[in-house]
């Protein structure tokens, strides 16, 4: 035991003296540190409300840092055992009287100690950030130690236990050194891959089960936790993560035992040697052969040629290399098969969205270039050939660009089997339109240059350092900087080291208007890694040179006339593409780091908050006229705003305000007015009015405004006016009246560090004078609306409206629009080369303008929109337009969004969607979606709610649950319980990652959590309780009540009212619990049984219930029960469904926290259980039903 | 051509100075470098090799001045370090390719011809397609003369070649070594004085970084004709001899001591005349370089 304990003191000094240790401890130490101090790395949703050190976050950054250590461990346990037959003194060690436990668990216990070591710099790390002199207090809870241990208890000892004896098993079993390093990398990918194989709804438990580190798990038991519990709660060390801790140490013993089994202290044990030596030819005397003459002729492509060869059959031969590649390419494949999951449902898989997918290998390209530059660099050193090299004629020069290219080249082949993947994923798909062009364009174009340029400076940083474990490590740090850089406020581009807008591709768009400023910047950063390249030169080592003297000296020698001018060029080219590109982004464009942006905010309103409440004359009509000019992403915009004193008092100022990138040509009043302030940057204008406007007055604003930036931007360009696909909306260009709320900075912590006072994010619904306003806009509600627009002549140009007629003028397509009702001031111009589905619903035109190629799901459209039409006409009121349209944009953003009669709706989602109709588990999304938007035309576009808590509900959720009806009509109730159960999760996750304070619905503040998911929820239950028709018919009055109304607008507390007039008195408590307050249930079956007799089956049950409201951070306090909750009996489960055929499905009136039931059917009950269908929002919604 | 050295000197920065003003001329043939571990001789190859630079004197070989016109010199170069290793997934042939092309042999049939011809003058025609990973010590080490033999060389550095092989493969290496032309110069460096016994015309004896000795080995041995005696002794009595004479060297025979002592005429009665070997040359100029370090004229 003595001979164990002091052999494994041995292992852990010999560890601790080694420089490498403090390197792993280091970097545990920094990500930590950088994580507490810096916006640099970021693990979960800290900031807020939840304490940067709350037991939440320390755990979550602790547990999270075990994975990245995992790869590091490979190295210190892996070789634990390896080291010594490295070292060639597993001989001298085995014939001691050293015995077998000793030298095998000693060894063991030894790396494990040092791994913990390494690990715990994670707690460490986080700790001193917390004592940062930087760190705001204010971010800090109380804190405290157990905090810090209970994470190295819960994950780090277990961890490092798993990945210990994982690393040293491998080690022994292979005794390979390759093995070894590889196999944390591998192991990393292989975690990911797996997750991404067990992230499925269905498959939580599992998962959970199955996650060697415990972050599923913890994941599952912390799924929904609130701002309170984050801030106070330790991990609790039960159920799914107590079993999983207990599975892995017992798993990590067991491996453990296996490979101390397997080991024998013997100088070879199965070892795997470089292959047995060569058997010696026969010795039979030869003659002596002259070696025949050959002429001496250097042809520098031949050299160059073989050297390349070398290089790179040395890298691809490489077996860590391979198995890099291949499971790099696994996760391709898998990534590739899944790509774009919405609801479950696949979208076919376009060539893009390959693309993307292959894109992703990125880390595999950073992870080859980090570890194949340096062994290129160090390769004849290493092999001890560099003086057989270095004594021949070949140039130095040449050898290292042989190098270099041999390197990229493997990268440029191995993109070439990734596109091969990417072919082969669509072709199994059944989805022939491979796009082989957009694969080499966008891998070759955008993604390869990328690689290269990292290559590059990762050759220069090793030559530099001409030691290859600094030039691993700076090399490193350099990947860690180009992260932390922009953290830390330098965002320019231009002192990124290769970072370029990266083009988008859209099959409408191509690659997109970035192009430009892509290539731009990488040319820059060419031009400096050949200036880099040529210090190389300069510093390459031939020969034995020792010393930075003798490199200085040896590099003097080179500064040849030749080299002069290849730098002088290099350097040349670099400062003038720089120069350019600053003229680009800081002269024709606006570059602002985030911290100046909101600077700029917090300055805005500074300076003109005070004029929040000025009285200014409202917008009741807009005529326009909007020239697009796709092909050079400028625009111009005349026209006038229609203006009228709706306020008691007079206007003597109109205050303006517009975007910084407009030119403006005129912007003046009908009337004399005197520009008292003009603030170019945050563009506010004050006019004050030679005579002011009395109550009532008219007044027209005429304006002649451009969007003409040329060049590109630090980010490129505006995505908004495009080659074909342009959508911009006229907040984007058009100028606003008065103060804005909407702009100001709204997150607290950014405001914080702006010096700003707290602010709510939203009017309190009560708050009389915010009713003045809708949600929508401050300076116009309802306004008249007529538009043209021209393009170019291929193109379609789309604004609100109906078409009044199309013509030519000056070689150029224009179309005239008119709205022949009012419309909420929110309306968007279009253009792009369109085909055009028409159909009509009744005397309704339904047009769906799409691009070419992009036909899969229009008729789903259609049908949705004619569907939609039907429900809600019949339920709810009449349409206020004649027409509804629908137009594609591309994939700049990927929403749909209801304009009046008009709604853009991404090419990402719906367009391309797969649904397959045969498959039970797919959705029919862009049905689903397409009836939520044409739901708006009435919840937003005829009820808008005032600028206050809870209007969200009024669109938003009215408008989830008019397309859950009409989504239910078409495909029956049982589909939507699949729907809901993600809507339910989709809450209690965004519940869990709110940052000030959850509301009851009906006070959501823009909340998408609540406002989407609780929504459906929400409203689904309510016409569950209420019946469809009486809920309808509430709505349907509702509308009739303020559909289109003047100011004051309404509120939720509205809806809310008439709600409770249509609801039985026994069932009052409903209104409160949906929308009043925060509500949830705790519904579980505790014991479940039945019984057969005589083909009568009794279900006994023992239910739970506890019925709980919340605070807005979380707090939970239980109140009485007295609610209907269903009770269910079920059969056996048909394929791809939880639950089978209801044998007994009731509402029982629930009033205890324990319920004991006797239910008898007719056949034979699968499952059972209360609130079988999630209808109640439940925080654990899997424990519902139990199987009998 | 010849090889001319002089007055090289070298101090690398830590301190230990390899070369204390070398001067040598080399005339072609083999010529033999005997010197004791750490005597400079690999740093003077290094040198010579064009892999080091000196910080003072100068190398010429015929025309050429090799500190400056280095890439000159290597084309006509051949170089085996004292210690290397090969790529180990290339075969042997593989091998005498590349460097053979690094060389400047472009011409694709007098490559080939003549990476057939060294493999089988190195009689490693029959595992020219193993991968060398695999080669046992003095295969490695033939497979390094082949590789310096690229591309017919006027000028061949062998830095220690046979330390470490046994004796046949030492015998097969050296034999090598001899077949090359008379007209190349060949600088073979060792610590085993049979190395330059058996092969070199021409030899110099080095030591803490100056040359002590050049000539011809019988020149020097006879030199020393008719001053040597030999002696068996005990082990007690070896101090008192070292004291009193010029032991220049003492081997066990047997397990006994056997002195060998310079001497002017007979030191003693025990002692009996011994016809000088070439071991005795070099152990007595050692000998000579520790007891009086000053600078001595080669």
């Amino acid at each position: 035991m003595s001979q164990l304990l002091s052999f494994a003191g041995f292992e852990l000094r010999y560890h601790l003296r080694r420089p490498i240790t403090y390197v792993f401890m280091a970097t545990m130490f920094a990500f930590a540190f950088l994580f507490g101090t810096t916006d640099a790395i970021s693990i979960g949703g800290v900031g807020g409300k939840i304490a940067l050190n709350s037991p939440w976050a320390l755990n979550t950054v602790i547990m999270v840092l075990t994975l990245v250590g995992m790869i590091i461990t490979s190295a210190i346990s892996g070789t634990a055992i390896l080291r010594d037959f490295e070292l060639k003194t597993h001989e001298l060690l085995f014939t001691t009287r050293l015995s077998k436990p000793s030298f095998v668990l000693g060894r063991f216990l030894g790396a494990y100690a040092v791994t913990v070591l390494v690990f715990s710099c994670a707690a460490l790390g986080i700790g001193a950030a917390m004592f940062w002199p930087w760190t705001d207090a204010d971010k800090l809870g109380p804190g405290g130690l157990v905090n810090y241990l209970w994470p190295l208890v819960v994950y780090v000892l277990p961890n490092a236990l798993v990945a210990c004896a994982l690393f040293f098993a491998v080690g022994i079993l292979t005794r390979s050194f390759i093995a070894v390093y590889v196999q944390g990398i591998v192991l990393f990918v292989g975690y990911s891959l797996a997750l991404s194989l067990i992230a499925d709804l269905e498959n939580k438990t599992r998962a959970a089960l199955l996650d060697p580190f415990g972050i599923q798990a913890t994941r599952s038991v912390q799924e929904s936790w609130t701002v309170v519990e984050k801030n106070n709660l330790l991990v609790p060390l039960r159920d799914l993560l107590l079993y999983n801790r207990l599975l892995w140490v017992g798993l990590a013993l067991l491996v453990l035992a296996l490979a101390y089994r397997m080991f024998r202290m013997e100088a070879f044990l199965g070892a795997r040697r470089r292959g047995k030596p060569e058997p010696e030819p026969d010795q039979t005397p030869r003659v002596a052969t002259s070696i025949p003459p050959v002429t001496l002729r250097p042809r520098p492509l031949a050299e160059l040629r073989t050297l390349i060869g070398l290089y790179y059959r040395g890298i691809t031969g490489d077996r860590p290399f391979r198995a890099l590649v291949a499971s790099g390419m696994l996760l391709t494949v898998i990534n590739a098969f899944n790509a774009d999951l919405i609801y479950g449902t696949t979208t076919y898989p376009v060539t893009y969205a390959m693309i993307e997918i292959v894109a992703s290998f990125g880390l595999f390209f950073l992870i080859i270039t980090a570890l194949y530059s340096g062994e290129l660099v160090w390769r004849e050193r290493s092999l001890h050939c560099d003086q057989i090299q270095d004594a021949t004629p070949v140039s130095t020069p040449r050898v290292f660009a042989a190098k270099i290219i041999g390197l990229v080249l493997a990268q440029a082949v191995l993109i070439l089997a990734l596109i091969a993947i990417g072919v082969a994923v669509q072709a199994i798909k059944g989805y022939t339109n491979f796009e082989l062009g957009v694969y080499f364009g966008y891998l070759y174009g955008f993604v390869f240059p990328g690689v290269v340029l990292t290559t590059l400076l990762a050759f220069f940083i090793h030559v530099v350092a001409n030691n290859k474990f600094l030039g691993n490590a700076l090399v490193v740090v350099f990947y860690i900087l180009t992260i932390a850089l922009s953290a830390w406020g330098l965002e320019h581009r231009l002192y990124n080291f290769g970072n370029a807008p990266t083009p988008t591709y859209s099959d409408m768009n191509g690659y997109g208007p970035d192009v430009a400023a892509n290539l731009w910047f990488t040319a820059y950063y060419f031009a400096w890694a050949m200036v880099l390249l040529a210090i190389a030169r300069l510093l390459l080592v031939r020969g034995t040179v020792a010393g930075w003297r003798a490199r200085l000296h040896a590099a003097r020698g080179r500064l040849t006339p030749r080299w002069f001018a290849f730098a002088g060029l290099a350097l040349a080219a670099w400062v003038g593409i720089g120069a350019f590109i600053l003229h680009n982004t800081n002269t024709l464009h606006v570059f602002r780091s985030r911290d100046a942006s909101d600077a700029l905010q917090a300055e805005y309103e500074r300076s003109y908050k005070q004029y929040e409440s000025l009285p200014q004359p409202r917008i009741t009509a807009v005529d326009v006229h909007v020239d697009i000019f796709p092909e050079r992403g400028h625009m111009q915009a005349r026209g006038s705003y229609q203006l009228v004193n709706r306020n008691e008092l007079d206007v003597s100022e109109l205050h303006l305000r517009l975007d910084e990138a407009v030119t403006i040509r005129e912007l003046a009043l009908d009337r004399p007015t005197t520009l008292v302030s003009d603030d170019p940057r945050l563009r506010y204008q004050i006019l004050r009015l030679a005579t002011p406007m009395r109550p009532g007055e008219r007044a027209t604003l005429n304006f002649d405004l451009a969007y003409e930036r040329e060049g590109f931007g630090n980010d490129g360009r505006r995505s908004s006016i495009v080659d074909n696909g342009t959508f911009f909306n006229n907040v984007e260009f058009f100028p606003g009246i008065g103060y804005s709320r909407s702009y100001e900075l709204a997150d607290d912590d950014r405001r914080k560090e702006q010096g700003l006072p707290l602010r709510e994010r939203m009017h309190k619904v009560d708050d009389q004078d915010a009713r003045k306003n809708t949600y929508i806009a401050s300076d116009a509600d309802w306004i008249d609306f007529a538009a043209s627009v021209c393009t170019s002549p291929d193109q379609i140009a789309i604004a609100p409206g109906y078409l009044q007629r199309e013509w030519e003028a000056d070689g150029r397509r224009c179309f005239a629009y008119q709205m022949d009702s009012k419309i909420l001031p929110f309306f968007a111009f279009l253009s792009a080369r369109y085909a055009v589905l028409r159909d009509k619903w009744k005397d309704v035109d339904i047009e769906i303008y799409y691009q070419p190629g992009h036909e899969y799901n229009l008729t789903r459209m259609v049908d949705a929109v004619k569907k939609s039409l039907d429900y809600f006409t019949a339920n709810f009121s009449p349409y206020q337009h004649r027409q509804v349209r629908i137009l594609e944009f591309p994939r700049y953003a990927s929403f749909a969004q209801s304009f009046p009669n008009t709604i853009p709706y991404s090419e990402s989602i719906g367009f391309i969607a797969r649904v397959r109709p045969d498959d039970p588990d797919d959705l029919d999304y862009p049905f689903y979606v397409t009836a939520h938007e044409v739901a708006h035309q009435w919840w937003a576009h005829q009820v808008i709610g005032a600028d206050v808590q809870g209007s969200t509900m009024l669109s938003e959720s009215l408008s989830q649950y008019s397309a859950l009806m009409v989504m239910e009509r078409e495909y029956g109730r049982d589909k939507m319980k699949k729907f809901l159960a993600y809507e339910l999760r989709s809450y209690l996750r965004g519940r869990s990652s709110e940052r000030k304070k959850e509301l009851p619905i009906m006070l959501g503040e823009d909340q998408p959590y609540i406002h989407y998911n609780k929504g459906s929820l929400v409203f689904y239950a309510l016409r569950d309780y209420l019946g469809e028709d009486v809920l309808n018919a509430t709505l349907a009055r509702y509308i009739r009540k303020v559909a289109f109304q003047p100011p004051p607008f309404t509120t939720s507390k509205e809806l809310v009212a008439m709600l409770r007039e249509v609801t039985p008195p026994a069932q009052a408590h409903l209104i409160e619990d949906l929308f009043e307050t925060i509500t949830l249930f705790d519904n579980k079956v505790r014991e479940a049984s039945v019984e057969e007799k005589d083909g009568k089956f009794t279900v006994k049950l023992t239910l739970a219930a506890r019925k709980l409201r919340a605070d807005e951070l979380g707090v939970e306090t239980e109140v009485p029960l007295a609610d209907d909750i269903e009770v269910g009996v079920f059969a056996a489960p048909g394929p791809g469904e939880t639950l089978g055929r209801p044998l007994y499905l009731q509402r029982h009136h629930i009033t205890q926290a324990e319920t004991t039931l006797e239910l008898s059917v007719d056949e034979r009950p699968d499952r059972a259980g209360i609130d079988p269908n999630n209808k109640l929002i439940d925080r654990n919604p899997d424990d519902n039903t139990a199987s009998l | 051509m010849e090889l001319s050295i002089k007055k090289l000197t070298k101090t690398y920065p830590n301190g230990v100075r390899a070369l204390q003003g070398v001067d040598l001329t080399i005339p072609p043939g083999m010529f033999g470098l005997l010197g004791p571990n750490g005597a400079g001789k690999s740093s003077l190859m290094r040198t010579i090799a064009t892999l080091q630079d000196p910080d003072a004197g100068s190398i010429r070989f015929g025309d050429i001045d090799v500190l400056t016109q280095k890439a000159e010199l290597r084309k006509l170069l051949g170089y085996l370090p004292q210690e290397f290793g090969l790529y180990p997934n290339l075969s042997a042939e593989a091998v005498l390719e590349h460097f053979a092309v690094l060389k400047g042999i472009t011409v694709r049939r007098e490559r080939h011809a003549q990476v057939a011809a060294l493999l089988e003058q190195t009689n490693l025609a029959a595992v020219r397609k193993k991968a060398v990973g695999g080669f046992s010590g003095g295969m490695k080490q033939r497979l390094g003369i082949a590789i310096a033999l690229l591309g017919r060389p006027r000028l061949v550095i062998v830095d220690e070649p046979t330390a470490g092989l046994d004796p046949t493969e030492r015998h097969r290496f050296l034999n090598l070594l001899g077949e090359i032309g008379d007209d190349v110069v060949v600088i073979l460096s060792t610590h085993i004085v049979e190395d330059v016994a058996e092969l070199c015309p021409n030899f110099a004896i080095i030591a803490g970084g100056r040359v002590l000795y050049t000539g011809a080995p019988e020149a020097v041995t006879a030199t020393l004709r008719g001053k040597l005696w030999r002696r068996v002794s005990t082990r007690a009595e070896l101090p008192d001899l070292q004291r009193r004479l010029k032991v220049i060297s003492t081997r066990l025979i047997t397990g006994r001591p056997v002195v060998h002592v310079h001497h002017e005429g007979s030191p003693g009665p025990d002692f009996e005349p011994v016809e000088p070997s070439l071991e005795d040359v070099y152990f007595h100029h050692v000998a000579q370089a520790q007891a009086e370090p000053a600078a001595r004229p080669a």
